[in-house]
């Protein structure tokens, strides 16, 4: 199991997507969780500047307000996912990991500045943990 | 405020039962651009049974570079699969005298002790040979994937100024399938 968990600052750019790009394919990634993509939304031809891979799916949460966006990029025959649930500052993968087919869950948070966000995202992410 | 903060971070990974890994590489994951300020902001937790069936995992927490933020990458320790194997390209045949050659290699290898002993030496240094002889005769592939990088470069490039149309979207895939092709072999 290899994952990239990075605040990206912004997917647009192809030399944004290089940069993960690289990493993806020297650490033989399975899962990439990207924060702050600024994109409202991801399209799956956004998603192989990041990883260029037939092999790839994907879940994003859009931005709301041109700052924040989260998505999770994964490699099918690694992870299949079974259920994914987001909201702003989560996204929440239930699935299946590797041949063995370990459940799993994968949450890639990037989490709000104010406080009592933060407290419904714990409580919510606390729920779903029980 | 901010100490009542870090106290119910602090209690929300307790009743997930969750556990900071090990961080390699660096202490703080985002620094200010001046470098005044730097912190922890961005971190990997994992649960209990993640650790049973991914021992050792640990967050390497990767150079800067186009974000303020550092990239984590979270891997377990490496199962150590033993021995390496004895390798083998069938396309080595294709090149004449191929045969020949290993044989040569084989009788001049000039090893004393019992049967099971030679044997195992000798392969040890054919193989040393080998991976000499593979890089003289089909070190090309190194060269192709330079060749490979270069168009994929120049492709993120026009992609940088223009855009990409349908058609260099597809020869850059086209062109990373190509490399991973050349990565596994």
């Amino acid at each position: 199991m290899r994952i990239i968990s990075f605040n990206i600052r912004g997917i647009g750019g192809p030399e944004n997507g290089r940069y993960p790009r690289d990493i993806i394919m020297k650490e033989e990634i399975d899962m990439t969780c990207i924060q702050e993509t600024k994109q409202t939304n991801i399209t799956d031809e956004k998603c192989y500047v990041v990883w260029c891979d037939n092999n790839i799916e994907q879940t994003h949460h859009g931005s709301e307000n041109g700052a924040e966006g989260i998505l999770c990029i994964w490699n099918k025959y690694s992870f299949s996912l079974s259920k994914s649930r987001s909201s702003k500052g989560f996204i929440i993968l239930e699935g299946k990991w590797g041949v063995k087919r370990q459940p799993t869950i994968i949450v890639n948070v990037y989490s709000p500045c104010a406080f009592n966000e933060k407290r419904i995202m714990w409580e919510y992410i606390i729920k779903i943990r029980r | 405020m901010q100490k009542r903060n870090i106290e119910e971070f602090n209690s929300f990974i307790e009743s997930m039962k969750l556990m900071d890994i090990p961080m390699i590489g660096r202490k703080f994951t985002w620094y200010r651009s001046n470098g005044t300020a730097k912190s922890r902001l961005d971190r990997a937790l994992v649960s209990q049974e993640w650790l049973d069936l991914w021992p050792e995992s640990k967050q390497y927490v990767l150079d800067r570079s186009i974000s303020d933020h550092c990239a984590l990458v979270i891997k377990h320790s490496l199962i150590d699969w033993g021995p390496k194997p004895f390798r083998y390209l069938d396309v080595w045949h294709t090149k004449a005298g191929f045969m020949d050659k290993v044989k040569e290699w084989w009788r001049n290898y000039d090893i004393n002790g019992n049967e099971i002993w030679i044997l195992k030496e000798k392969l040890k240094r054919l193989k040393k040979d080998l991976k000499v002889w593979n890089k003289e005769v089909f070190g090309h592939v190194d060269r192709s994937k330079e060749n490979i990088m270069s168009k994929i470069s120049e492709l993120d490039k026009k992609d940088k100024d223009n855009g990409l149309e349908e058609e260099g979207r597809s020869e850059r895939k086209h062109l990373f399938a190509e490399l991973k092709k050349i990565n596994y072999r």
